[in-house]
């Protein structure tokens, strides 16, 4: 799989908006047909969804979809092609939506004449049960390419209350990020053998892009083990396609290690030649 | 109300030593680790055969000395090799498994030898290693699958290879793993070993007991490490400080006094009106628990450690 480090989310109907995300040259774009757009706004953005795809593959740039939901039923006919690099689909939060959701991708594919399973799909998690049941749902099914940390949507679904919600806004949340739980998840990508996307510590909420924030956002992520973000940001791209690469002190780090191998622990030099051999893949 | 748990292993320091290395054993010998591992995993697959031959003397040597002496194999040990080190003098088997069926055959096969050696069965303990994210998740299955399992370890190292990162000292990268082996490990009544993260900042042999320290505040109870020093240190990091021994035994005394007059939670004298509850007074238990663990290993041992609040005290060996 192709490196994830920025995924630039723009509204399906935009034409400036995809215009102006293309020249950032992020490393996926993703039509939005959910929350960036009104939902009055919806219908034709589905009936032109096939024109903006065939635009962006003749640009050579890999796109995602971003549809409603699992049960999104016109945003799955409108977006299903051979042409997308796969969906992104929010509100996941159990291994049974993943499968239900593997199974109707299935009839749209057969109807279209399309390789069944070739429409890949990243689990945008951002509740408290996606977070919860991730393991299950990125093993739920072969579509499963990425698993994504919905950090700002989660927060609402842990905070509940409407009083609770405008101190979440903003580059900084003011709840704390329990990193126990957050740095659960790229534990359960590695397991299931997908990348973990997401940013701890900032929501990149628009208007509120704040760089130098976002640079230790995106480096402490990477620590965590995310692999790449998704943003609504065109200036975000270049800093997430930055910020997810290895280090350049923990290239050296690991390059020292590696010339030394006698002065560490076999995984000692494991850890290091992985990282060397990241830092190169991407 | 619950009582206190006695802690029957003390497993502070586990030197690692290649079972060939006289040098290096007899300065185990001379160490003050509470236990050896004979590292017959980590030699080339031509010196293992003399590896595994090595360990019955090798253990003989420093049992008598009350080390509590581990073997580390791998998966490609055969089982008439391991049979060698089926006997008293080895308390425990130290292996990286990742999965319940790694485990139960390890177990089956550890019974297999114990009763052809005429030793009881379940007498060798595993001490486990998880290398593996999978792993991780998995691991009340994977304790669930042998109860000879004693105690618990992760390779951060592995982990951190295998999640494509390097660890560094900025954040706890490994925080979950760490938080779900000591919570499994106390689900199941075994011990935890692993050293906690402290930040950046703190380097050389204060970042080893710092975070033998932190270690143990978060649960664990031990570690390897490769260096009699390094033994040292650990025993020191996982090791309660007089002070936090003071405020536990004051703890107990006036719970358990509050609690003969009927009283749920008290005032500990001296502390500015503390109040004090019966959780604190289980905690309280453990650590003084913990304490005496130390204190008879350490006399099984002939030496006392140093005190990390007071003056240091000399460590040797008889």
């Amino acid at each position: 799989m192709a490196a994830l480090r920025a995924l630039l989310n723009v509204p399906a109907d935009d034409d400036v908006a995809i215009d102006r995300a293309t020249a950032a040259s992020p490393d996926a774009i993703v039509l939005d047909l959910g929350w960036s757009l009104h939902p009055s706004r919806r219908a034709a953005a589905r009936t032109r969804l096939p024109g903006r795809i065939a635009r962006l593959a003749a640009r050579v740039t890999p796109t995602y979809v971003r549809v409603g939901g699992s049960d999104a039923t016109d945003d799955l006919n409108a977006a299903v092609s051979g042409s997308i690099a796969g969906l992104i689909v929010p509100g996941v939060a159990s291994a049974g939506t993943m499968r239900t959701l593997d199974a109707q991708l299935t009839d749209i594919e057969r109807e279209r004449g399309l390789p069944a399973g070739s429409t890949q799909v990243i689990a945008l998690l951002d509740t408290g049960p996606g977070l919860w049941w991730a393991r299950e749902i990125a093993q739920a099914s072969q579509r499963v390419s990425a698993v994504v940390l919905g950090m700002g949507d989660l927060a609402f679904d842990v905070l509940g209350t409407s009083e609770e919600i405008p101190y979440f806004t903003g580059p900084m949340p003011r709840f704390g990020a329990p990193t126990y739980n957050l740095s659960r998840l790229p534990f359960v990508a590695t397991a299931a053998g997908v990348p973990a996307l997401g940013l701890l510590a900032t929501t990149v909420a628009p208007g509120h892009l704040d760089k130098g924030h976002l640079g230790e956002a995106v480096r402490l992520a990477w620590e965590f083990g995310f692999k790449g973000a998704l943003t609504t940001h065109d200036d975000a791209v270049a800093i997430c396609q930055t910020g997810f690469e290895v280090p350049d002190d923990v290239v050296e780090r690991a390059r020292s290690v590696v010339m030394a191998p006698e002065r560490y622990s076999p995984s000692g030099v494991r850890q290091a030649r992985a990282a060397i051999a990241a830092a190169r893949r991407w | 109300m619950k009582g206190a748990t006695k802690y029957y292993l003390v497993r502070r320091s586990k030197l690692v030593v290649s079972p060939l290395d006289d040098p290096a054993l007899a300065a185990a010998a001379a160490s003050a680790a509470d236990a050896v591992v004979l590292d017959v995993a980590g030699l080339a697959s031509t010196n293992r055969a003399a590896g595994l031959a090595a360990v019955p003397a090798a253990a003989q040597m420093l049992s008598r000395l009350g080390i509590d002496v581990l073997v580390k194999v791998d998966g490609a040990v055969a089982e008439e090799s391991l049979e060698e080190c089926i006997r008293p003098e080895v308390r425990a088997i130290v292996a990286e498994l990742n999965t319940p069926e790694e485990v139960t055959a390890l177990d089956r096969l550890l019974t297999r030898l114990e009763v052809r050696r005429g030793q009881n069965p379940f007498s060798t303990g595993i001490d486990l290693i998880l290398t593996s994210a999978n792993a991780v998740l998995d691991v009340q299955a994977i304790l669930a699958s042998a109860w000879r399992i004693c105690s618990l370890n992760i390779d951060e190292e592995s982990l951190a290879a295998e999640m494509g990162v390097m660890l560094g000292d900025r954040v706890d990268q490994l925080e979950f793993a760490r938080g779900r082996i000591i919570i499994a490990a106390s689900l199941f009544g075994i011990q935890s070993h692993g050293l906690g993260f402290v930040k950046g900042g703190v380097s050389g042999t204060e970042t080893l007991r710092a975070r033998a320290a932190m270690g143990l505040k978060f649960g664990h109870k031990g570690a390897f490490c490769s260096s009699p020093e390094e033994a040292r240190l650990l025993n020191e990091g996982y090791s309660f400080t007089s002070e936090e021994i003071d405020h536990a035994q004051a703890v107990k005394d006036a719970m358990e006094d509050g609690l003969r007059r009927g009283i749920g939670a008290v005032a500990l004298p001296g502390a500015g009106g503390a109040m004090v509850d019966i959780i604190m007074l289980t905690t309280s238990r453990g650590v003084l628990s913990w304490v005496d663990a130390v204190r008879e290993k350490e006399e099984q041992r002939g030496y006392s450690s140093a005190n990390r609040a007071g003056s240091p005290v000399a460590v040797g060996v008889e």
